[in-house]
């Protein structure tokens, strides 16, 4: 079955951009997707929902670990924070994306080939 | 172990899940609310922006979960619910179910036992059991025994075989000494058929080469149920010395319980003494040995039998006289028992008639889990729209089938334990079907697991495939349109229902006629009058009887005491009783006398005292019946019955014939005239066909094993006392066995065939009220479908009689077309049981119709109940409701 953020993005995109928003600082869920459509200028369309399962296979690869805590505006929330092991996941995945950055542009780059 | 840690922390997880997604949610709500949206519309968008919340949470969950797995376990806990919920439904379900499993697994446990189950021997596929054939077989199996001089022969110059035994399974003795004396089955054997075999005896031991020979074969082992009832299972008898025929015998072994062979049972074995020397043309008539061979490494069966088959041939080819028509086979001894045990046909019919049980088992239940489907459309719809996708809801249904498969199964399973203890109690009236022993095993085991799943898959799988693809929208909306069901719907429905029609007509047909025609042939006329008869076997120790004229005088003396009796009619002895599957010997009409023996005409033969047509009640058709006078030193004389007269003499002018009757002695074959001819007698019980049957004289030609037949004025059993008494007056030591009444006799023998009759009773009944019970359940559901059509006729003003006849029409259409197919199918069935039983005349075309009628009458019950009720609902009702 065909997951949300499939959908949208690529498989694994919305575990590195939750990685790196989590690099920052620890966020809870609603602040952390809040963030991530506040970076992209709202360029990406993620469906809300969407963010809980790829958290929960963060957690189970033990990339993140939450905490219940309370929030700034008094609410019970739950923190994720990145892992040793998610930073270093992190950065592989970051560098992996970037070849294959950059590969799709030089395909795309008007004038050459 | 984090995945073991995962599965206890897993609640915690999933709470956890939830309250984060509600705060998520709140958290929105509250930041667009302060935004200025009103808060119903702030709830609507949060819901919008955030996605399905049901399934973000099935995802998430899945993320930690073995998904098939646990998705499975889901869909167990819902059908069990959903079977809890409904348990009149569940209860009708499982027992039709199991009720058919049990049928079939109690049959297959008898099939079981019968063909899969490996003789207790050792290496049993390369034991083979070498036998002869005869062109003119008169019975169904055509597995006879061989002569010494070809066991000889074939010992020596056969290619296949490492070693070869014989055995002479015909034997019995007198047991006398230690506890009354006794008549016991005694096969004799090659000092090398245990060791060919390879069984050891439990206790002691067995032949020693040698011991088959003349002087030092006064040894024997005795069966292991031998041991017990008569000695107690004293282990000290091995090494105690038996009378058998008045020798003394020393028993050297006990063999094991479970060496059985149902095929050749016996309580005691001696050894088998041949005169290698013996080639006469007596020696090779005498056909008295079943051999046992053990292949030899890199050989096949099928070489084996191209190999005895030529030695048969050659036999043939050197021998004319006595051994033309006659051929040499081989087969593996589980295969030969198999044949030999007559039991194929009932089998057949027992698993097809069980087989068909089960069938309509499932199509009743496939019917029922199709109403509730269709009762189930909305919860189907509702859980396609949140979310679930085809496969699953197809997986869930098929679940709910496999549980209740698995539910029937056990209880089928619990069932068979109970009807096979049930069967094989029924099938004590015989040693050799007592042996045979069903039981629940591995085989019977797989059969049933086997069973219930291909059930589930058989009655699962329709409403799995209609469900899976459910009109969202209109079931939801609950569309006026749809005031019917849809046209493949209905047409599946008609389908089934036509269906069931044709496969309880065919099964009911075909139950009706064998067991009409299997009461047809027991009750039939047998040719005599078994009323007030007592009988009973008498074998003279050769010892002391082993003369003719001793013989004769013995029993001439035993009549003269038995006729005194007070309250007997009339006495006579016979070498075969009537309806007791006699002997056959072959014989030459005059003009005929060099026809090979092979290729003569064989007819069933007793030889009898004078007064036993009077005693027997067989009719005298035409000359004389035997006479005191003739004796051994009269003209041989035979009579012969109306078959044999219409088969051989069509001219009718067989008084005055002469036949020659072979027999292994060549002084008393001697030719006979005819002087009288009587009614035919029925062989086999469940026979209604005669056979040609030839009598002689019992003076003419003593014996020493004879059946004595008393008729009684009435009460026969009362004479039992006076019978035991004559017999013991004039020889203390001598065994009487069987004593009983005729009608005891037949139904000892009958009820092998009465047992048949009750499982095809059995399943028919079964079969029966499945079929009525699926059938007006169906049809009934089916027409209860259709109150909201009939709603909205009487509401357009349709007559409400107009309306029955629709429905009716309708019905009486599948119905009629349902019976078409099951009477097609039915036809063939008269034939083919008339060619696996020979001896049934099966009719009775108003099965045909009764059964017809029957069915019909209730899919037309089942087509007014539902339509009457929903005519006389408000139409206002009917169109509201749903």
């Amino acid at each position: 079955m065909k997951t949300r953020e499939q959908r949208d993005l690529f498989p694994g995109a919305l575990e590195m951009m939750i990685l790196k928003t989590l690099k920052r600082q620890p966020l809870h869920g609603y602040a952390l997707v809040q963030q991530i459509k506040r970076t992209s200028n709202d360029l990406l369309q993620i469906e809300e929902g969407s963010l809980y399962p790829a958290l929960q296979r963060l957690l189970r690869e033990e990339l993140v670990k939450a905490e219940w805590g309370i929030s700034s505006t008094n609410r019970r929330v739950r923190t994720y924070k990145l892992t040793a092991k998610g930073a270093k996941h992190l950065e592989h995945e970051v560098s992996r994306f970037e070849k294959m950055l950059e590969g799709i542009t030089r395909v795309l780059a008007p004038g050459e080939l | 172990m984090t995945w073991l840690k995962q599965l206890f922390s897993r609640s915690r997880l999933y709470g956890d899940l939830s309250e984060e997604i509600q705060e998520h949610l709140e958290e929105k709500v509250e930041e667009l609310v302060a935004g200025g949206m009103s808060r119903k519309e702030a709830a609507y968008a949060a819901h919008r922006e955030f996605g399905n919340v049901m399934l973000t949470k099935e995802d998430s969950r899945k993320v930690w979960r073995w998904a098939a797995m646990e998705d499975f376990f889901t869909d167990v806990r819902f059908g069990a619910r959903m079977l809890r919920k409904n348990p009149g439904f569940t209860v009708i379900v499982v027992f039709t179910l199991a009720l058919g499993i049990a049928a079939n697994a109690t049959i297959f446990s008898f099939l079981s036992a019968w063909i899969l189950k490996k003789p207790a021997v050792s290496d049993p596929d390369r034991l083979m059991v070498v036998y002869g054939t005869n062109s003119n077989e008169l019975r169904e199996i055509n597995q006879n025994p061989v002569s010494a001089p070809n066991f000889f022969t074939w010992e020596k110059e056969n290619r296949v075989f490492s070693q070869m035994a014989a055995m002479d399974p015909y034997e019995a003795a007198s047991l006398t000494g230690q506890g009354e004396p006794e008549r016991v089955s005694a096969m004799r054997v090659t000092a090398n058929y245990f060791a060919i075999l390879g069984v050891s005896p439990a206790l002691g031991r067995a032949f020693t080469a040698g011991e088959d020979q003349s002087g030092s074969d006064r040894v024997v082992i005795l069966s292991h149920k031998l041991w017990e009832r008569r000695y107690g299972s004293d282990p000290k008898v091995v090494g105690a010395t038996v009378r058998l025929n008045g020798e003394s015998h020393t028993v050297i072994g006990v063999m094991p319980s479970g060496f059985i062979l149902h095929s050749f049972l016996t309580q005691m074995w001696t050894p088998l003494v041949l005169q290698d020397a013996q080639q006469s043309a007596a020696a090779r008539e005498n056909r008295n040995l079943y051999l046992f061979a053990r292949l030899k490494t890199g050989i096949s069966a099928k070489q084996a039998r191209a190999d005895i088959a030529t030695l048969g041939r050659l036999a043939a080819e050197a021998f004319p006289d006595t051994e033309k028509g006659w051929g040499a086979e081989t087969l593996p001894l589980q295969d030969f028992m198999i044949r030999t045990y007559p039991a194929g046909p009932a089998m057949v019919i027992w698993m097809s008639a069980a087989g068909f049980v089960l069938l309509i088992a499932c199509a009743n239940i496939a019917g029922l889990l199709l109403a509730r489907a269709a009762s189930r459309g909305k919860e189907m719809a509702i859980r396609a729209a949140i979310g679930a996708s085809r496969g699953r809801m197809i997986r869930q249904l098929l679940t709910e089938a496999g549980l209740i498969a698995l539910l029937g199964g056990a209880l089928g399973l619990a069932l068979t334990f109970w009807s096979a203890r049930a069967l094989q109690s029924a099938l004590a009236f015989d040693e050799q079907s007592q042996a045979l022993q069903p039981a629940v095993d591995g085989h019977v085991l797989f059969c049933t697991s086997a069973m219930s799943l291909l059930a589930a898959l058989l009655f699962g799988l329709a409403p799995a495939l209609q469900a899976g693809t459910p009109n969202v929208s209109a079931i939801l909306k609950n569309d006026s349109a749809t005031v019917s069901a849809g046209r493949g719907r209905s047409r599946f429905r008609s389908v089934l229902v036509a269906g069931e029609v044709a496969l309880a007509v065919f099964l009911l047909t075909g139950a009706a006629l064998f067991i009409k025609a299997a009461n047809d042939a027991i009750h039939s006329d047998p040719g005599f009058d078994p009323q007030n008869l007592l009988t009973a076997r008498l074998s003279l120790a050769n010892a002391r009887c082993g003369k003719a004229t001793t013989q004769s005088a013995f029993f001439q003396e035993l009549l003269e005491k038995l006729k005194v009796l007070p309250g007997v009619e009339s006495a006579a002895v016979t070498s075969n009783l009537p309806a007791w599957d006699a002997g056959d010997v072959s014989f030459r009409l005059k003009g005929q006398e060099n026809t090979p023996a092979g290729a003569r005409p064989r007819a069933f033969h007793f030889v009898v005292s004078p007064d036993y047509l009077g005693t027997a009640g067989i009719a005298l058709i035409a000359g004389r019946g035997f006479t005191e006078s003739d004796n051994a030193n009269a003209p041989a004389v035979t009579l012969i019955c109306e078959v044999f007269a219409r088969r051989y003499f069509p001219n009718g002018d067989a008084i005055g014939k002469q036949v020659l009757i072979d027999s292994g002695d060549a002084k008393s074959a001697q030719w006979r005239q005819i002087v009288g001819i009587v009614r035919s007698v029925k062989i086999n019980p469940l026979d209604s066909v005669t056979h040609a049957e030839i009598y002689e004289p019992f003076l003419q030609r003593p014996a020493s094993s004879m059946a004595v037949m008393v008729r009684a004025k009435s009460n026969p059993e009362a004479l039992a006392p006076g019978l035991r008494e004559a017999v013991w007056a004039l020889d203390k030591d001598q065994p009487i066995t069987s004593v009983m009444s005729m009608q005891d006799q037949k139904t000892i023998e009958t009820t092998g065939s009465g047992l048949i009759e009750a499982i095809q009773a059995i399943c028919a009944g079964m079969a029966l009220i499945l079929a009525v019970v699926g059938l007006y359940g169906l049809v009934s559901f089916s027409v209860g479908q259709r109150s909201r059509e009939i709603g909205i006729r009487i509401a357009l003003g349709a007559e409400r009689k107009n309306i029955l006849q629709l429905v009716l029409r309708d019905g009486m259409k599948l119905a009629l077309i349902g019976v078409a197919i099951g009477l097609v199918g039915a036809f063939p069935l008269s034939r083919a049981f008339g060619s696996l039983f020979p001896g049934f005349h099966v009719a009775g075309g108003w099965i045909f119709v009764l059964v017809s009628v029957l069915m019909g009458g209730v899919v037309v019950l089942a087509c007014y109940v539902p339509a009457r009720r929903a005519m006389h609902l408000d139409p206002m009702v009917a169109l509201r409701y749903e």
